[in-house]
């Protein structure tokens, strides 16, 4: 008769998604050893005080703001799926907004420069940026306009061979710390979606004025500003890419926010089931560990079938936006079930924690609370739902 | 564009000519197929004759995947799923555990159409709980006496051949699968 061939699967054996090579994995091991030893130990203090700014420092030294740039302007000359490997090992550092100010950094604020800037703006800003000597931040969000972009109203006005700002900016992280700001202004009112221009404004420019600190439900050791630009005079040659076009820039720099916000997004995921999957061995009520009751099993494979789903959706994704495509339906797609899985996973594991979950010390209600910003930062759920819906014609 | 891995431009190749098949000649009958409660099994042998019943035992995992995805336009999931019970779950454990001469009386005919297979594992009184099945094999001269009922079993009314699976031991976890022709006496 046949061969008794006994096969059984072996699910604590490593595996390896086919966008990673053997040099991610190193890169991986390192991230995670400087987080662990140079991040975690802060992160308590951070939320209360937001992080230092010498983690840009640090970072830039140990080449990690510069993970996909060109080695010309002191970046490590790597592909995409290195900035995925950031993105996932910072997560962690325990310390969500510590994860977003670097994520603003090197993925939000810094690729419009390279994309679209000048020889003298690489060398002035990015490289700089690289080095972890200056600090950037993404102004597109306003008082008076969020999800509808077309709606800013700041204002930048030709005169002479310079520009005059004028509007104001919210919600924006790193607003604070930043040298500098990339920033979306609308200068011809007339011109609807060719009505936008993005500039390279420095922070100690006559009239860019810090209000205050903005207080959030979470992500508390990032910083968060109101910014006011009163009649900011900047040279031509402050203007990123082409005048006119700034909408589509930003539109362009979204894609890779959305990205690296879903990567994160899974990651933090896979970190608080991981830690909510020891709690449910060690914990015992009713006679055994609480994992052992089908109603906490089952829990745990709806959110780790999620998380995976996720995790496949984002590495397809960001496999094709690595090759050159530009899929925009995709990554709306991603950002959208990351974020929503994420914050399922984050609420489920709080309930799995019971009490504890509710408690400081646990660190749950702090995921709990940091995650929620997925569904509304960089694209709410509501605009990613209209991307997708709008790109099959409807 | 590129493929999106694992699927390659062989298989997206493959993927257009199982198009034109299931568009051509499975779907336009799909609404008598399923009034009648039936397709025909020459189904089976037009599928053949393009060598897809046995693309996984050329090793070629994925293009099965792509017949599957392609047969979802066929119109009717009745016709899906019996060549997918033929195609994914009867012949697979012959190839993959069937001896020599197993390979030569059930799955080689299978891969030609000339047979039809199913898989029996549901019983009346067994179904998510398969360790609980109670058609009993016992050892007699020259074989194995099989006796219980199986049930649901997709391709159960056409096939020639069942694999299934029947209890050899005590209870618990002991069953195994033997492969039995339909045309056997009992």
């Amino acid at each position: 008769m046949a061969a008794p061939d006994l096969l059984k699967p072996d699910h604590a054996a490593s595996r390896r998604h086919f966008i990673f090579t053997d040099e991610h994995e190193q890169l991986r091991e390192s991230i995670r050893a400087f987080v662990l030893k140079e991040l975690r130990p802060h992160a308590e203090e951070w939320e209360e005080t937001t992080f230092d700014d010498w983690v840009f420092k640090r970072m830039g030294e140990l080449g990690l703001l510069g993970l996909s740039f060109p080695e010309e302007y002191g970046g490590q000359g790597g592909d995409y799926y290195c900035n995925l490997v950031l993105a996932e090992e910072i997560v962690h550092s325990n310390c969500g907004g510590l994860a977003m100010g670097i994520a603003v950094h090197t993925d939000m604020a810094t690729p419009p420069i390279l994309a679209f800037g000048t020889e003298e703006q690489k060398q002035a800003y990015l490289a700089p940026s690289i080095r972890g000597e200056k600090i950037s931040c993404l102004g597109i969000t306003e008082p008076d306009a969020g999800s509808d972009v077309s709606g800013i109203k700041t204002r930048a006005v030709r005169d002479g061979d310079e520009w005059v700002i004028n509007g104001s900016k919210t919600f924006i992280t790193n607003g604070h710390r930043a040298d500098f700001i990339v920033l979306v202004t609308k200068t011809d009112p007339d011109a609807g979606y060719d009505g936008f221009t993005l500039f390279l404004v420095d922070m100690d420019a006559p009239g860019v004025i810090r209000e205050e600190k903005l207080r959030k439900l979470g992500m508390h050791a990032s910083d968060t500003a109101l910014l006011a630009f009163q009649d900011v005079r900047v040279p031509d040659t402050a203007v990123l890419g082409e005048v006119g076009k700034g909408f589509y820039h930003i539109m362009w720099e979204l894609q890779g926010e959305r990205m690296i916000g879903a990567a994160g997004a899974v990651a933090s995921a896979q970190a608080v089931f991981d830690k909510t999957l020891r709690y449910a061995g060690e914990r015992h009520a009713f006679g055994r560990p609480i994992g052992k009751f089908q109603v906490t099993r089952h829990k745990f494979a709806d959110m780790a079938t999620k998380i995976e789903a996720a995790r496949q959706l984002v590495y397809t994704t960001a496999w094709r936006f690595a090759n050159g495509e530009y899929p925009v339906r995709e990554i709306s797609m991603a950002k959208l079930y990351a974020s929503r899985v994420a914050c399922e996973v984050a609420d489920e594991c709080l309930q799995i924690h019971g009490g504890a979950g509710y408690m400081k010390e646990y660190g749950i209600e702090r995921v709990w609370r940091d995650l929620r910003l997925n569904r509304i930062g960089a694209g709410t759920d509501e605009i990613m739902l209209d991307v997708i819906g709008r790109s099959y014609g409807l | 564009l590129i493929p999106e891995p694992p699927f390659t431009e062989a298989h997206e190749a493959f993927r257009a000519r199982a198009r034109e098949f299931v568009l051509e000649e499975l779907r336009p009958h799909a609404d008598e197929w399923e009034e009648a409660g039936w397709f025909p099994n020459a189904v089976f042998g037009a599928l053949a004759e393009r060598g897809w019943l046995g693309l996984k035992f050329g090793g070629d995992w994925v293009a099965d995947a792509v017949l599957a995805e392609e047969l979802a336009r066929c119109g009717s999931g009745g016709v899906a799923a019996g060549i997918g019970a033929h195609i994914h779950i009867a012949t697979p454990p012959i190839f993959r555990f069937g001896t020599d001469a197993q390979r030569a009386r059930w799955l080689e005919p299978a891969v030609r159409g000339e047979k039809i297979g199913a898989l029996a594992i549901t019983e009346p009184d067994a179904g998510s709980d398969v360790a609980a099945i109670r058609t009993r094999a016992e050892p007699v001269d020259g074989g194995w006496l099989v006796s219980g009922a199986k049930t649901f079993i997709t391709n159960g009314v056409r096939a020639d051949f069942y694999v299934t699976a029947v209890r050899t031991g005590s209870e618990g976890h002991g069953a195994c699968r033997s492969s039995c022709s339909s045309g056997a006496t009992g």
